[in-house]
């Protein structure tokens, strides 16, 4: 599945990733525990092909990032991610969010869509906000259209950045069950964090990043 | 009465500064995003020619733009009429000013937007228009509009070329009656024609709200 290997990345003088692999299955939870600036987001940005790494490789089922140097298609198609700030489209409609990338990139046609759409935000409790802008959604459901826009693509790895900032306990709780329940489609889930109780409320392994490094993996 | 019985003439007048206002829009607002993009490019030498233009059509007067183009291009045997120069002129100033605007509008877009674009694989170009361009409209109508009604006023300039736009209008015939009044009708009517392209402005930001 998702495998990382030897991946070291600078900015000018200063070492951000430092020598890290890890591996991770199918269906499985991975949180990225680190302080801020240790290199956690530096990490699924170079996952993601958001930033480019100084060296090492990274490979989601066989298929490696980088195609001589390039953005590997194949494999960016199977990497989703649900970033910090959501990055939800303003101007657009929950159903056009969610639908502009199959839609546009002709893997679905409209209708098709429409319906894998309807599915999805059904199954995130929110299908009855399809035709509502994000301003008018709630920061929960705003989270909850940025994980059914990266799931209609079928993602094999699914990022979440940052996922509990700001939220209350209950608030942290039900992200910690919508992500339990995208791991059981079998999508591989790595979420970076700095909240070790919501960590604890997830079936899922550790790694702490330090410095750019792996301190300490469960 | 006698200013008013020459109300023809001012609209005649009118009908030159709004035709050469419309056509300059029509062409400077499509051709200022490209503009935008090629100042925005990585590549130094593009984006500095680009700068270059930008401060060039910046850094002097209009009127000093078009007589250079209806006075002094003839020098090199490129000769262009009256109202073909005013146009030229318009459009290759205002062109530069939009396209600053919407540079500042572009750079205004959270850079989330294309990243999230990126990651959903959806393509530059249909993202641009379906998700960028909107955001970016929206962000510069009030410099736009600001512009926009200043080209009225500033076509007053073509009075260099000799064209009979409403000001001069107004000017001829309050030199042959020897009367302000001209002027307070062509004032009046800078002033109408102003007020509806504002109000117009208003309505097209209202109509972006609904994000």
């Amino acid at each position: 599945m998702l495998k990382v290997t030897n991946l070291y990345k600078s900015f000018g003088e200063q070492t951000v990733l430092n020598d890290i692999s890890f591996e991770l299955e199918k269906g499985k939870i991975l949180c990225l525990r680190g302080k801020s600036g240790a290199g956690k987001t530096t990490l699924i940005r170079c996952i993601c092909n958001l930033d480019k790494a100084d060296s090492g490789t990274i490979s989601i089922n066989g298929i490696e990032s980088l195609e001589n140097g390039k953005v590997n298609k194949a494999y960016q198609n199977t990497v989703g991610m649900v970033s910090q700030g959501l990055d939800l489209f303003p101007n657009l409609t929950v159903m056009d969010n969610i639908i502009l990338a199959p839609v546009s990139r002709k893997l679905m046609t409209k209708s098709e869509a429409e319906k894998a759409a309807l599915a999805l935000l059904d199954s995130l409790d929110i299908k009855d906000k399809a035709s509502s802008y994000p301003k008018n959604l709630s920061g929960g459901e705003r989270q909850r259209v940025a994980v059914a826009r990266a799931c209609i693509l079928s993602p094999s790895v699914l990022f979440f950045d940052e996922p509990t900032s700001a939220l209350d306990l209950t608030s942290t709780r039900e992200v910690a069950n919508l992500i339990e329940d995208i791991a059981k489609r079998d999508i591989a889930v790595v979420i970076i964090t700095h909240d070790e109780p919501f960590c604890n409320m997830l079936n899922a392994r550790e790694i702490l990043i330090e410095s750019g490094k792996i301190a300490k993996q469960s | 009465m006698k200013t008013l019985a020459l109300m023809p003439r001012f609209l005649e007048g009118l009908q030159l500064t709004l035709g050469l206002w419309a056509i300059t829009l029509l062409l400077s607002l499509p051709l200022a995003f490209p503009v935008a993009f090629i100042r925005s490019s990585k590549n130094k030498v593009i984006s500095g020619v680009t700068k270059f233009y930008i401060d060039i059509m910046r850094g002097t007067p209009l009127l000093l733009q078009m007589c250079f183009i209806f006075f002094g291009l003839p020098e090199v045997g490129i000769v262009f009429e009256r109202f073909t120069t005013a146009v030229l002129a318009f459009v290759i100033n205002y062109t530069a000013y939009f396209a600053e605007i919407f540079r500042s509008g572009l750079k205004s877009i959270d850079k989330g937007q294309w990243e999230a674009g990126q990651m959903l694989g959806i393509s530059k170009i249909v993202l641009f228009f379906k998700v960028i361009l909107p955001q970016t409209i929206r962000t510069v109508i009030p410099a736009v509009t600001n512009e926009v009604t200043t080209l009225v006023k500033d076509t007053s300039l073509v009075y260099i070329l000799g064209l009979s736009d409403l000001l001069r209008q107004g000017k001829i015939y309050a030199n042959n009656l020897s009367s302000l009044a001209p002027f307070v009708v062509v004032g009046a009517l800078y002033f109408i024609v102003i007020t509806v392209i504002s109000k117009g402005c208003e309505k097209i930001e209202k109509s972006f709200n609904y994000f």
